[in-house]
């Protein structure tokens, strides 16, 4: 391979890593105008699509250059969004060479993350904050963590076996609906409105809606449309699934 | 409209706090960062329930909160040297109307149209909020930020 196209194979990767990593639109393409404007040339061009990365140099003897990726993955890792973002800063201001920049992007997709344990907790104490943030009680916050907790278990597990993208916010819904009633009838002083706003809150698409509305602000309407459709259908999906178990219990009980 | 003692603002915003330092976990945020991610997170909300508290209008409330919470992630991300979207996020959850859309969901659920709609509607109204709220603090040019002298404190230690 030469260097223009290791460049172009760079710039993409670390696009990849980027929106895979649920970037913003707008700072991914910055990012590999960034690493692109290296080879010094005029014209060159980085757009980036929720799941699509076009790169091009338009070199005058060679010929042009352009590739393109579609990207499939959608996690939420901001290590590795700020990983990339001082190695670009690095690769550009000229302190590592390009072999080094791929090397260093190999390791970040390697990074390490939390270990599942520590994201179950996570999940428990998020659910759990939140019902005490909308004023529930402490009983509340306990059945609270419980359902975070199973909540947690159940993305984990998804993202084991790469479970359809809306099965996961359908299930979280059911799961707790159904764990919300339960715990309402076993604890006394629970309200099972307050248990279930905050339950639902980690699987709510906050981080959806807010990189939509930055993408639109910044002008990438394809991408942002797409997200704001993108988090109303999750939106919707978690709350047919509350609706749907506590349909179901209302049909037996 | 409901009365809330400055005890109880502070001990919502401090679980506030918890809850988002807890889901930037859950969103893989670099261990030195998480701090920062909850200060914001308790800011947010703590901005909404005294401005709510005082005026009663949620909508007021969560642009002022949307705006600060902004303003205060782009801060912290000159001065820490990372993407200001690691400290936007969790600010900005408290904020994000789940209550509105259950309250939507359970109306619609027993067959209540009216309920479904205004609740509905008020979800979009407090998102829209929220937008406006981060709109007003992001088209200000991020050299106004850059020149803010660096705080001791805050500023990451360089190699």
């Amino acid at each position: 391979m030469d260097n223009d196209t290791k460049l172009l194979n760079l710039a993409l990767d670390a696009g990849e890593i980027m929106i895979t990593s649920g970037a913003e639109t707008h700072r991914v393409q910055d990012t590999m105008m960034r690493l692109l404007s290296v080879s010094g040339q005029e014209k060159i061009e980085a757009l980036a699509l929720s799941t699509f990365l076009i790169v091009s140099l338009p070199r005058k003897e060679k010929g042009p250059l352009t590739m393109a990726r579609a990207v499939t993955d959608r996690t939420v890792n901001f290590e590795k969004i700020c990983a990339v973002n001082s190695m670009s800063r690095d690769f550009v201001s000229g302190k590592i060479t390009l072999e080094e920049a791929i090397h260093q992007l190999k390791e970040i997709y390697k990074a390490p993350v939390f270990t599942r344990f520590t994201k179950i907790m996570a999940y428990g104490f998020t659910s759990a904050g939140f019902t005490l943030m909308y004023s529930g009680s402490l009983p509340d916050g306990v059945a609270a963590l419980f359902i975070g907790m199973i909540l947690g278990l159940m993305v984990i597990w998804n993202s084991m076996w790469k479970a359809p993208y809306f099965f996961g916010s359908l299930i979280g819904g059911v799961l707790t609906g159904f764990f919300a009633y339960i715990f309402n009838r076993c604890i006394p002083n629970t309200h099972i409105d307050m248990i279930i706003i905050g339950s639902i809150m980690p699987l709510l698409p906050g981080l959806t809606i807010t990189k939509s509305i930055r993408d639109i602000l910044e002008g990438n309407f394809i991408s942002g449309n797409s997200k704001l459709i993108e988090a109303l259908l999750v939106a919707c999906a978690i709350a047919g699934g509350v609706a749907m178990s506590l349909g179901f219990i209302a049909m037996i009980a | 409209m409901e009365t809330f003692t400055l005890q109880e603002i502070i001990i919502q915003s401090a679980s506030a706090g918890v809850a988002c330092a807890a889901y930037s976990i859950i969103c893989n945020a670099p261990r030195k960062e998480l701090f920062y991610c909850s200060i914001n997170g308790f800011l947010g909300w703590f901005i909404y329930m005294l401005i709510f508290a005082k005026s009663g209008h949620s909508v007021y409330a969560t642009m002022i909160a949307a705006m600060v919470v902004t303003a205060v992630a782009r801060f912290l991300s000159v001065q820490r040297e990372a993407p200001s979207i690691l400290y936007h996020i969790p600010g900005v959850l408290p904020l994000v109307p789940g209550a509105a859309v259950y309250h939507a969901m359970q109306a619609a659920f027993s067959g209540e149209i009216l309920a479904t709609y205004s609740n509905a509607l008020s979800g979009f109204k407090l998102a829209g909020a929220i937008g406006i709220g981060s709109l007003l603090m992001l088209v200000i040019p991020y050299k106004a930020f850059a020149r803010i002298p660096p705080i001791k404190f805050i500023r990451r230690k360089r190699k």
